[in-house]
């Protein structure tokens, strides 16, 4: 990316994410052991699946997205956690398990307004109609990830030239606090978590602000290393 | 009004100062594990992620209060820094929910469950009577702990805290 930036700083990468969509990406790693030369082909592969997965988003919606990456990075377990002002907000996540040659976990964040805006946008109805996040509204945001995931691993599959599939979208409703901490006890159950994505989409008029996370073991992220000629 | 001590993700925290309440937040598949000793009136909260350390590499840093099988004996010891005494400790436990029903049914991910039946076998071992516990479903609890009384309380999304067991 021309503009990614070093670690720690934010960059904009305009024109990649594909037309009328804009991305900011900012990158954290705090890992010891990965080189600058690392870092940098781990960012590429972050703007370029969040850049595909904005434009899958623009597209359903058939308007820009603008899509930041808040924190992206190399942390331990125990310090991702929701802020004491966040943590009891009602979201709505919709989670997949990555297999294939890197496995990992990737975790759509809504909020509920987010849910609503998104059933009454897809479902053709008057902005404010739908009050209530359903069983029929959770099937609907599990197809929406399901899309954005699908054109983020694609990505990933092109870049790195490994095979990824994905599980079918699993959703649920609950408290921020609560949705963070399934995604981190997912991603760990699975492996031990190495990498870290942190990406907000947000929609040009503001109503949309949905959070994207992408977690690998240390095994995948080896294996990405290695697919980039960048094993260590 | 004393503090609300939050107990993060595979973090293992003891108190005896009597205003103080001790609270894990989004517990989801995790377990809040609360012990409290009525004489000395210490209280410690354990906030376990996984059932057991044996999935840790040799090389991986270990964080005791990540694990049911390494929380128990850590929490116990941190209690018992503070003066409780292993004989008068009483536990109770929440927690161990299915939030994501994932539609592969992979036994590596129905966590919760797995989680319960670790920290009961850990308790167990050390030796701690369990005497009340909230766990299974699929919505996420916050556990909090009196430090005072031993009381321990249990509130689930969008709902008002309920008492679950007086440790004390």
């Amino acid at each position: 990316m021309r503009d990614a930036g070093r670690p720690g700083a934010t960059g904009s990468l305009s024109g990649d994410a594909g037309t009328g969509t804009r991305g900011i990406l900012f990158m954290a790693f705090e890992a010891e052991g990965i080189t600058e030369l690392q870092l940098d082909a781990l960012r590429e592969v972050g703007n370029i699946g969040a850049g595909h997965a904005a434009t899958a988003l623009a597209d359903l919606l058939g308007e820009e997205i603008d899509i930041t990456v808040p924190t992206a990075g190399l942390r331990r377990t125990e310090e991702i956690a929701a802020s004491p002002e966040a943590a009891e907000a009602m979201v709505v996540g919709v989670l997949f398990i990555v297999e294939g040659d890197a496995g990992g976990v990737i975790v759509y964040v809504f909020s509920e307004a987010d849910a609503r805006f998104l059933s009454d946008r897809l479902m053709g109805l008057e902005p404010g109609t739908t009050q209530q996040i359903d069983e029929m509204g959770c099937s609907m945001l599990g197809e929406v990830g399901n899309i954005l995931s699908g054109s983020f691993v694609t990505a990933l599959a092109e870049f790195t030239h490994l095979d990824f599939g994905l599980s079918p979208p699993n959703v649920a409703v609950d408290t921020l606090a609560t949705i963070l901490s399934e995604i981190t006890v997912t991603a760990e159950a699975l492996g031990e978590l190495s990498l870290e994505l942190d990406t907000h989409f947000v929609q040009q008029s503001g109503q949309l602000e949905g959070r994207f996370y992408y977690l690998m073991d240390r095994d995948s992220l080896g294996a990405i290393l290695g697919a980039l000629g960048m094993a260590g | 009004m004393g503090l609300s001590i939050p107990v993060g993700m595979a973090e293992v925290k003891a108190s005896k100062t009597a205003d103080d309440s001790l609270s894990a937040l989004g517990l989801g598949s995790c377990i809040g594990v609360c012990v409290y000793d009525p004489r000395a009136r210490v209280a410690g909260l354990a906030h376990v992620m996984l059932p057991d350390s044996a999935v840790i590499r040799a090389t991986d840093r270990v964080v005791e209060g990540k694990f049911a099988d390494t929380a128990v004996p850590a929490l116990v010891q941190r209690v018992e820094s503070l003066g409780a005494r292993r004989a008068d400790l009483r536990a109770a436990i929440a927690g161990g929910a299915q939030v994501f029903s994932f539609a592969t049914s992979s036994p590596a991910l129905a966590i919760g469950s797995r989680n319960a039946e670790a920290v009961v076998a850990a308790l167990k071992t050390a030796g701690i009577p369990l005497l009340a516990q909230d766990c299974g479903g699929t919505v996420g609890r916050t556990v909090t702990l009196d430090v005072a009384s031993g009381l321990v309380r249990v509130r689930v999304v969008g709902g008002e805290p309920v008492d679950l067991y007086r440790l004390g």
